[in-house]
């Protein structure tokens, strides 16, 4: 159901952080130099972000200080990216809760020729 | 289609794929299941929090400008007004996937108690709106003790 996370403070006691999920809508827009992912991701600032990608799997996870039913509201969603996309130049910036992530492609893969010789 | 969506937003959405209509056919409800008890689509639209003296009530308005809300607190009554552009595409920009709502809305709620609509605060952070709403007193019940 939820996600309970244990958190240690100071004094050794243990708390229980319980997170209500949820799938934030996105848009996706293409244009010459890639791809632009936005997110709203009300309540959530730079310090509450993660953004990781680990084997071609953009990765968001978004905390907020709202709360719900008793819970902390968690925004979580995952997207798969082709290899058109350069991993190592995606930026992410955020402003008034919408998340934008720019996903620049990559150079086209140069071909590598090879010579054939004769034996 | 550069970028391919991995996840569970397309459960939500009566226009979603024959794949996943297929899958759900063919028998893996497991996962549908899952999907049901772990995931929630969007993100809450209103917490209300009431306290002793006042009541607050968050709204999650992404994107939106604070100039362009309107809030109106008659007695009991509270109403949000506000709008969000539409972003308009440039020539070379081609939508692939679009779920975010645009527009114009207005939100009604009538209040558990009465408040103080002179003193009634708003602010605008990080998406979300939040109003704070003193409470009007209540008139306490007078105990008389006869002589």
């Amino acid at each position: 159901m939820s996600d309970i996370v244990k958190k240690e403070n100071k004094a050794g006691e243990v708390t229980k952080i319980e997170y209500i999920e949820f799938a934030p809508p996105s848009d996706v827009v293409e244009n010459h130099t890639g791809i632009v992912v936005l997110l709203d991701v009300p309540g959530s600032t730079t310090e509450k972000l993660a953004v990781n990608v680990k084997d071609r799997v953009l990765k968001i996870e978004a905390d907020t200080d709202l709360v719900k039913n008793g819970r902390n509201v968690r925004y979580k969603r995952s997207f798969q990216i082709s290899d058109a996309i350069a991993v190592d130049k995606i930026s992410a910036k955020i402003k008034d809760g919408v998340l934008r992530l720019e996903l620049p492609k990559a150079e086209p893969a140069k071909v590598r020729k090879i010579k054939v010789t004769t034996e | 289609m550069l970028a391919r969506f991995n996840d569970n937003w397309s459960l939500m959405n009566p226009l979603r794929g024959i794949n996943g209509i297929q899958k759900e056919l063919l028998g893996l409800f497991d996962d549908f299941n899952d999907n049901l008890n772990r995931y929630r689509a969007g993100y809450p639209q209103m917490i209300i929090e009431d306290s002793d003296k006042e009541l607050t009530v968050k709204m999650a308005l992404p994107g939106y400008d604070a100039k362009d809300m309107d809030i109106e607190v008659v007695s009991d009554f509270l109403t949000v007004r506000a709008e969000r552009e539409c972003p308009v595409l440039k020539s070379d920009e081609k939508v692939l996937h679009h779920e975010r709502a645009f527009g114009k809305f207005e939100e009604s709620i009538k209040l558990p108690v009465k408040v103080k609509s002179a003193k009634v605060s708003a602010n605008y952070a990080n998406g979300v709106l939040t109003i704070t709403m003193p409470k009007e007193e209540v008139e306490k019940p007078r105990s008389i003790k006869v002589g």
